[in-house]
């Protein structure tokens, strides 16, 4: 080190470093020596008091709360099932004692060997596995004493009870309520400090996941309990001998939602004739989604998704056995299509038009002369040649013609800025839902967006790849081609440039035709289900957009309000009165005699009338034939004197709204108003006009 | 980027040291993991990539001469302050503490790397008051730069984490050159104190800025079956992590075979008290091994401080060694019953990605200041 070593602070640290070194030595030889005390002097006493570590704390499960409908009918329960478990016992043989176990549950599918490999599987050498899992019942009470009786010769084998969630009416809005299951890795440790253990439940989907648990201040709020726990003393077998001490656990809040169980049951069970009625005609058919609203509040009354899910399969683990099911990459029974996923509307949009026409100062009893063809350039067809038609016959008959000269009058701008009053295109809020998506509302803005960024990306690729052309030519050629190399280069880098721009223009600017597609609901409009309720909502109102919400309340087992819901305002709507007024008059000319729904609500009484839109939308997807693939959409409200309900729904693949999704919503009417003597379906469908 | 002259310096025993114990830490951690994951492999597989960052992280910082550190102490320094405030404002609670920040990949906890921060900016500090650290009023801004990062890690509330602070500040200034005589007044003048306001609080009541469980702990420590519930409340985790560590006897249990750790009778048994299951599974012999890897580490870690090529180096190595030094003591110490009950990690073990980084990062130090010990002479 030469002559650092004569510097006096490398001097005083070389002594001051020797010091910290002695520090150090005298650290590691406390611990070396408290480590010999232990380990060594002591460990036959150590040796001992751990054989004899007996005693154990079992967490006890909290009973979770219960999820019921507005009228308190349930939706989501617990029940007790008998758990029969098997754990290791050290120094024991467990083969004989698998084989009596498997001859005493008389189960032809739990096999010795399926038990051992149980076993065997058991990640936690010193846990528990369960082995079988049986309801409450006389017929478990059988096998229970039968193993009860053998104990003595059953080391390792322990029968507890669990509660088991369960599911009453199956599938029935299994989309909202959800389900709960073993909880992953993941979510143990995003939710650390939440006491959840590794074989906790946790909710995955729906309602059991959005009101799972939460801490607000000191209060707990959730369907999930508070876990308590037993201090129990056990022998070498690891079975328990004592009670030492038990804390209560303490059960989970019940959730009162503000769905109506028998309407719900209605919308369900209609939906389903309806898809399999569509399914006869078009084999692409088998799904759908619905909603029912209650205007004055936003309240969800029924929404459905088909289709369906049975929370049952995910607890009882009868979804395995399903996979092939809810694994349909086309169907996706998981998803839920009411709000997850968003539709073209179709003629439900022409609503929308109307109003902003109105605005734009359009005389109502104007009449356009449909020929089957709006006459301006890139004009869409008619479905039919309507004639001289003003806005409420235009509206009845569902006229392309029409809506696409008053959409002009209004201008995109105006059309955009009613839908976004109306909370087209943005996710509605709404409380108790999850994974709502956004849906697209077709503006200027928006296609510039979406296709210049597209596009610009495209050039950017194209470019690369003449550079890259051109480097490898270039770094083999010699001066003269060089520099001709450079120009043609530079030509063809030119023409991409001129080729793109012509491009960019056509396809980022607005042009009269994505104006004709947009107002008559087609294009590049899409929308959830639940938007489109809201929507109809807000109309029949008077312009209120409520916050659609599913929950309205949470209440604690012993009776205390933890969380409440109710009407909420997301916006009042700044349209004149007269004018959603007149729209709303178009709209019962829909269900009056010669409009698209007429057939629909013709049996209703008189004060029970209706206002509706049908529609018929191009899916929009690759692969579908255009003259026969469409989906049938439907918006309604009732009475139409004093608006109480809104309904928006969509059959895949069922042609026309009317006679699918309209059925749908009659059925709920009907349903909803406490009508009898209805229609059938048949007679319904015949008497179609769309 | 990579000097070849540069890491011909390289200390080869630090380096094999630390592999040997991040290997050995794997293999019990997978043992200990096994009685709390449906994964096993999971926390493994965790700890394993948080150590590969550590190592590359090693490499980037290695390729930066550390005399630039000097240079950015200030603003090193505020950005250790606002990392703490942040807790509070973004930080999220784990068992009544508010010490994490989520990034989403993981759990961030500032005050780990809150401890190298302040190693480089007293270093810097300390270096400039070289030879003149002879009174009382000298020591002043020292303890005021440490004292402020202290009381918001104190604030926390992370008593443990705090008292490192203490610990590096006396290292660093004990080896800075600070007047012997004042150094022990104060050191030995801080014990009594403490020791006379504990025995004033129990005796007299005497009202202390301590919560009541940290308090505690300090009883339990001396008697732990005297927690008012016969050893099942605040003793309980002393008394089975003592049984765990004895039961082991020479040669221990054996991986997985634990059964203290594998039965759950300890909790915590991958984070704060994995020295526990050593102890139980791998016995008196391959225990006193992991130690004196510990040993070695921080003997080679005070040559690289003696070797450093200036006093700045020199602290930032000393720093480094007394973190290491006070957590592995306090952490041990814990275990097997002569320290109190601190959440405290057992560096380059402890299942944890902040502790874990910080410790490689701050070995990233260690050997920067070790390949640049050579003064260069011409």
């Amino acid at each position: 080190m030469g002559s650092q070593e004569k510097e006096p602070w490398k001097l005083n640290l070389n002594c001051r470093l020797k010091g910290y070194f002695a520090f150090v030595v005298l650290v590691f030889l406390v611990l070396a020596g408290r480590l010999f005390f232990l380990q060594v002097v002591n460990a036959h006493e150590f040796a001992r008091q751990s054989a004899e570590n007996s005693i154990r704390l079992i967490p006890i499960e909290a009973r979770r709360g219960d999820i019921l409908d507005r009228q308190g009918r349930v939706l989501a329960t617990s029940r007790p099932v008998y758990a029969i478990t098997l754990t290791n016992v050290p120094g024991q043989d467990m083969a004989p004692v698998i084989k009596r176990l498997a001859h005493l549950l008389e189960d032809p599918e739990l096999t010795p060997e399926v038990i051992a490999e149980k076993l065997k599987n058991n990640p936690y050498r010193y846990e528990p596995v369960v082995v079988k899992r049986l309801p409450a019942g006389p017929e478990s009470m059988a096998v229970i004493t039968r193993l009860e009786e053998r104990r003595p010769e059953l080391p390792g084998v322990n029968i507890t009870t669990e509660p088991q969630r369960y599911y009453p009416h199956g599938s029935l809005a299994g989309h909202i309520i959800g389900f709960v299951g073993q909880i992953t890795q993941e979510e143990l440790e995003q939710r650390r400090g939440d006491n959840y253990r590794l074989n906790d439940k946790i909710g995955k989907s729906g309602i059991e996941r959005y009101l799972e648990y939460e801490k607000r201040g000191d209060l707990r709020i959730g369907l999930r309990g508070q876990d308590g726990a037993e201090q129990v003393e056990v022998n070498a077998f690891n079975r328990k001998i004592r009670d030492l001490l038990t804390i209560p656990p303490a059960p989970g809040d019940n959730v009162e939602l503000t769905l109506d169980l028998d309407l719900q049951k209605t919308l369900e069970e209609a939906m389903d004739r309806v898809i399999a009625e569509a399914k006869k005609k078009n084999p692409k058919a088998g799904a759908g989604a619905a909603v029912v609203l209650d205007v004055k509040t936003g309240a969800i009354l029924a929404m459905a998704s088909k289709p369906d899910m049975d929370p049952n399969d995910f607890v009882t683990g009868a979804f395995s056995e399903k996979q092939a099911y809810y694994n349909d990459p086309r169907l996706k029974p998981m998803f839920n299509r009411a709000v997850q996923g968003a539709y073209p509307p179709g003629s439900t949009f022409k609503p929308i038009t109307a109003i902003a026409a109105l605005l734009a100062g359009v005389d109502p009893d104007y009449r356009v002369d449909c020929r089957g063809r709006y006459w301006r350039t890139g004009g869409i067809s008619c479905w039919s040649t309507h004639g001289p038609v003003n806005l409420e016959r235009a509206m009845a008959v569902s006229c392309n013609t029409y809506f696409q000269w008053a959409g002009e009058q209004a201008g995109i701008e105006m059309v955009n800025r009613v839908a976004a009053q109306f909370g087209l295109g943005s996710p509605t809020g709404a409380v108790g839902i999850l994974g709502e998506v956004k849906g697209i509302l077709p503006s200027p803005e928006w296609k510039k967006m979406v296709n210049g960024a597209a596009l610009e990306k495209w050039l950017a690729k194209e470019q690369e790849k003449i550079e890259k052309k051109y480097q490898e030519a270039l770094a083999s050629a010699d001066e003269g081609e060089r520099e001709r190399l450079l120009r043609e280069r530079e030509r063809e880098l030119n023409a991409l440039k001129t080729r793109f721009d012509i491009t960019y223009n056509f396809e980022t600017n607005w042009h009269p035709f994505d104006t004709y597609n947009t107002v008559i609901g087609q294009g590049a409009n899409n929308y959830t289900v639940l938007q489109l309720a809201n929507y109809v909502a807000t109309l029949a109102n008077g312009g209120t957009r409520w916050r659609p919400y599913l929950v309205k309340r949470v209440v604690s087992p012993e009776g205390e309000v933890k969380l409440e819901f109710g009407p909420e305002v997301v916006q009042k709507v700044d349209i004149p009165a007269e004018i959603l007024e007149e729209v709303k008059r178009t709209m019962l000319a829909v269900t009056g005699p010669g409009g698209t729904a007429s057939f629909l609500f013709a049996d209703f009484p008189s004060h029970l009338k209706v206002g509706a839109k049908t529609g018929t939308a191009q899916t929009g997807l690759a692969g579908d034939d255009l003259s026969r693939d469409f989906y049938g959409t439907f918006i309604a409200f009732a009475p139409y004197d004093d608006p109480q309900i809104a309904f928006a729904g969509i059959i895949e693949y069922a042609r026309h709204g009317g006679d699918s999704a309209g059925i749908v919503a009659r059925e709920v009417f009907a349903r909803y108003f406490g009508l009898t003597g209805q229609l059938s379906d048949a007679e319904l469908a015949g008497r179609a006009i769309e | 980027m990579f000097n070849r002259k540069l890491w011909r310096n390289l200390d080869y025993v630090l380096v094999a040291t630390v592999l040997a114990l991040l290997a050995i830490s794997l293999l019990v951690l997978d043992s200990a993991a096994a009685s709390i994951t449906s994964r096993p492999d999971y926390y493994v597989k965790k700890q394993m990539m948080v150590i590969a960052l550590g190592l590359i992280g090693i490499l980037v910082v290695s390729t930066i001469d550390y005399q630039q550190l000097k240079r950015y102490r200030l603003p090193l320094y505020i950005f250790n302050l606002l990392l703490l405030v942040s807790v509070f404002v973004i930080g999220s609670e784990a068992k009544g503490a508010q010490r994490w920040i989520d990034l989403g990949f993981f759990q961030f906890q500032p005050s780990e790397f809150s401890k190298l921060i302040v190693v480089i900016t007293l270093a810097g500090m300390l270096e400039g008051r070289q030879g003149k650290l002879n009174h009382v009023k000298d020591l002043v801004l020292p303890f005021i730069h440490v004292a402020v990062p202290m009381l918001l890690v104190l604030k926390q509330p992370d008593l443990g984490t705090a008292l490192v602070f203490m610990a590096i500040l006396a290292g660093m200034l004990y080896v800075a050159g600070v007047n012997s005589r004042l150094f022990f007044t104060l050191v030995g003048g801080a014990a009594l104190a403490a020791g006379l306001a504990l025995y004033a609080h129990f005796n007299w009541g005497l009202p202390l800025p301590l919560e009541e469980y940290q308090l505690k702990r300090l009883v339990v420590m001396l008697d732990p079956y005297n927690d008012g519930e016969g050893g099942r409340g605040a003793g309980y985790h002393i008394i089975q992590s003592q049984v765990a560590i004895g039961s082991g006897g020479l040669w221990g249990k054996g991986l997985r075979q634990g059964s203290q750790v594998q039965l759950n009778f300890l909790p915590e048994h991958h984070t704060d008290f994995i020295f526990s299951v050593v102890g139980e599974e791998l016995g008196f012999f391959r225990t006193l091994g992991v130690l004196a890897l510990y040993f070695l580490l921080l003997y080679r870690m005070i040559r690289i401080a003696h070797q450093a090529k200036d006093l700045f180096g020199a602290l930032l190595v000393t720093g480094v060694c007394c973190m290491f030094t006070f957590h592995v003591l306090v952490n041990v110490g814990m275990t097997i019953g002569i320290m109190p009950v601190t959440g405290i990690p057992l560096p380059l073990f402890s299942y944890g990605g902040s502790s874990m980084l910080t410790n490689l990062l701050a070995l990233a130090i260690v050997i920067n200041v070790n390949l640049r010990r050579q003064k260069i002479l011409f």
